[in-house]
């Protein structure tokens, strides 16, 4: 098994054979299930930012949150406007609005890197918690940008007169309505794909060996001539325009942002994801960002068929209740499993 | 391997060309009856939490609901069909009420409820673009601008301005005194501050306001700071624990302010707490629903049924006249609507109800006007350990403020 997943050819042909599937997928899937890829596709590149962040170059952050609010609601501040009479918006096409949004992210993470220079660790984390705290004041007061605790709408993404994550054009292939998710879909995907595909190519290079090394130990790394200070640095604005990648596609998902969502338990959300990946393991943040945005959604809807659980509200154990319980129970055994692995390899 | 894949990718393209269009296949079909509707039920959705942060309060709700649909459908329901619940728990996690209303919407005329501001506001484009007659359960004036929702009772800026004209009323304050409004952060507390201070500009009464946390417990600071501004009244928008220690902090440095509230934050619970003393004295409590256990015939069949079901896990509160007025109201305008159970129906009738009679349990309700608040009364009551849902009517009827009239929501510009 090892041998063949790393001959390239499969491998290719196993990329060519999921990307055929992934394109076709909307026509046969149920609006769940487009949905379910889609919101974890979202939190798969904010995963992959915060892996590169905590699991290779060892900063602890707990503000992951903040920066995909700052990408949702940069994006639907910068963008064409909705015609809400309550939030102001600049009125910049989309893609601008989006490029321009996540460029915002990545200001912010470099403003916040030098703290990131002078704290390690733990203490790092506890850092970063402020901004958490400094993004719900923000989110609740400034009211124009963010519509206060009413949150805002987010404007459709249009590309070229084609709207995404809108009803027009309308749009049938093979006689299926092609509706808001079926749109976004190749867009959240392809994003994914070249998320992927560049940060795996970062890692690979001088930047990603240079990362890891100071992860390892600052000293041996800055004697080997690696800019300490910058890398890491470097390490938080690519994890922050990732972060608000992540915040602009999670806003087009959901067509309205509210302060609630972007609280610290995103952040420990994003967490969850990449330590049941295994930290620093790309393709293991993508799939932590599945488990931890799938699980719960996949209970929600089949929770009812399990045995000894009860339709919601009607007494006894809920499924809601019992999604819980499953959802905690499956995070410790994949971490047991996962540190077996990690001794046997 | 190179031509065989530039062949497979041509003929990709050409194929998903030519499978693209912008006509929909077929007809558009529209039927007589609206989705989830059939010859001998009606499915109506109701989203909720019942595992979150205020899983409580729905599961309160949801009891209170299932008692009266239960009663309607033993009586033969309604439209000569009985009433389904499709009940799904959102866990207070926007994410996933957007997946469970797109999971519901094809199979339900509408929705009953749907709990929590911050789903609410997620859902409202879709709510509105989709045509679902949805019931907020919330009492916030913003909702009432959206031509799908409706609010059961007067919302919560109404509240605060029957509130302060009672105070005034009674000489419990008068005027040129301070008041100081302790108010949550959040749609709840925002919305019954526009409230108080339009009220207060009203009533010559100097205004003194305070925002809290939901998770903050200790009120100390607030209540402090209220004192040394010499407030000789507190208006509390909080959770119930917020009150009960607002209550317990004042009365214990000797300062028996009295404290109106407004809708959520009383619980009969706080009777049996240590701060059970000071809520009982000091507390008044302003909301649109007759409270539990009232000696009244559209709070005793309340009573009577719950007495009969027993919910598991629920206690006799607030809660269950909640749940069950959300049902009844959404019931009586659906009975406008038998002659055409469709989405449109449903909206016109909603729109044509100018007087929704739930039999006193709450105001008449008015929902002929987007943007205008349903109804203006409030009911005025005390804590009362005596009573069952533990409080005690001050106000026979409805009380409404002469100045209550001349409030406009946010809606109404």
């Amino acid at each position: 098994m090892t041998y063949l997943s790393r001959s390239p050819a499969v491998r290719r042909g196993a990329g060519i054979a999921l990307a055929l599937v992934a394109a076709v997928l909307p026509l046969f899937a149920s609006d769940f299930w487009t949905q379910l890829v889609l919101y974890s596709a979202a939190a798969a590149v904010g995963a992959l930012g915060l892996t590169v962040l905590v699991g290779l170059s060892g900063q602890l952050s707990l503000a992951h949150g903040f920066f995909l609010a700052i990408g949702a609601y940069g994006y639907a501040y910068l963008g064409p406007g909705t015609g809400s009479p309550d939030t102001a918006s600049l009125g910049l096409p989309g893609p601008l609005a989006a490029v321009l949004a996540v460029a915002a992210a990545g200001v912010a993470g470099l403003v916040f890197s030098p703290v990131a220079a002078r704290v390690r660790g733990i203490y790092l984390g506890l850092a970063s918690l402020a901004l958490i705290m400094v993004g719900r004041q923000v989110l609740a007061d400034a009211r124009p940008v963010t519509g206060g605790a009413y949150g805002r709408d987010v404007p459709v993404l249009d590309l070229f007169g084609f709207h995404f994550a809108d009803q027009g054009p309308y749009l049938y292939v093979l006689g299926v309505p092609f509706g808001a998710y079926d749109r976004l879909w190749y867009v959240v995907l392809a994003l994914l794909a070249a998320c992927y595909w560049f940060v795996r190519n970062v890692l690979r290079s001088r930047v990603g060996r240079g990362l890891r090394t100071v992860r390892d130990s600052e000293a041996a790394a800055a004697a080997a001539g690696v800019d300490v200070q910058r890398y890491k640095a470097l390490a938080f604005v690519l994890s922050s325009v990732y972060a608000g990648l992540a915040g602009v596609l999670l806003g087009l998902l959901f067509q309205h942002v509210v302060p609630e969502y972007f609280g610290l338990t995103l952040s420990v959300q994003y967490l969850a994801m990449i330590v049941i990946g295994g930290m620093g393991s790309l393709p293991g943040a993508v799939a932590g960002a599945f488990a931890v945005t799938g699980i719960p959604l996949l209970l929600g809807q089949y929770g009812g068929a399990l045995p000894f659980v009860s339709s919601s509200g009607s007494g006894g154990l809920d499924s809601g209740v019992v999604a819980q319980y499953l959802f905690g129970a499956l995070i410790v055994v994949i971490l047991v499993i996962k540190s077996h692995r990690r001794v046997s390899a | 391997m190179r031509r065989a894949l530039r062949l497979t990718a041509a003929t990709l393209t050409i194929g998903a060309a030519l499978a693209c269009s912008t006509q929909p296949p077929g007809g558009s079909g529209a039927g007589a009856a609206g989705p989830g509707v059939t010859a001998d039920a009606i499915s109506l959705g109701y989203l909720t939490d019942l595992s979150g942060a205020i899983s409580g309060q729905g599961r309160v709700n949801l009891a209170g609901t299932r008692l009266y649909v239960d009663r309607l459908n033993a009586a033969g329901g309604v439209c000569g069909r009985k009433i389904k619940l499709v009940v799904e728990d959102h866990g207070y996690d926007v994410q996933k009420a957007i997946s469970l209303y797109q999971k519901t919407t094809p199979n339900v005329l509408g929705y009953v409820s749907l709990l929590g501001s911050p789903q609410l506001e997620a859902l409202k484009g879709r709510i509105t673009s989709d045509h679902v007659v949805t019931g907020a359960q919330g009492w916030d004036s913003h909702i009432l601008s959206n031509p799908d929702t409706l609010v059961y009772g007067t919302p919560y800026d109404l509240e605060m301005v029957n509130g302060l004209s009672y105070l005034l009323d009674k000489k419990i304050i008068k005027r040129g005194d301070t008041v100081g409004h302790i108010y949550w952060q959040g749609s709840y507390g925002e919305d019954a501050l526009l409230g108080s201070k339009w009220a207060a500009a009203k009533l010559g009464l100097k205004l003194a306001s305070v925002q809290v946390d939901p998770a903050e417990s200790d009120m100390t600071r607030q209540v402090r700071g209220m004192q040394a501004k010499g407030a000789k009244a507190l208006l509390l928008s909080t959770l119930p624990t917020q009150t009960a220690s607002v209550a317990s902090v004042s009365s214990s440095a000797g300062w028996k302010v009295p404290i109106l509230g407004n809708n959520a934050t009383f619980l009969p619970q706080l009777l049996t707490t240590p701060a059970a003393g000071p809520v009982r004295d000091q507390l008044y409590l302003v909301t649109s629903r007759l409270p539990y256990g009232s000696d009244d015939p559209a709070a005793r069949r309340i009573t009577t049924a719950f007495e009969k079901a027993k919910p598991k896990g629920v206690s006799p509160e607030d809660g269950i006249n909640v749940g069950w007025a959300t049902a009844e109201a959404y019931t009586e305008v659906l009975k406008r609507a038998c002659g055409s159970l469709t989405r449109q129906g449903l909206e016109k009738a909603l729109r044509a109800s100018t007087d929704v009679d739930t039999g006193g349990l709450l105001p008449a309700l008015d929902f002929s006007t987007v943007g205008a608040p349903p109804s203006r009364g409030v009911y005025v009551s005390r804590p009362d350990p005596a009573r069952p849902g533990g409080l005690r009517l001050l106000t026979k009827n409805l009380y409404t403020a002469g100045i209550a009239k001349q409030y406009k929501t946010p809606g109404q510009g």
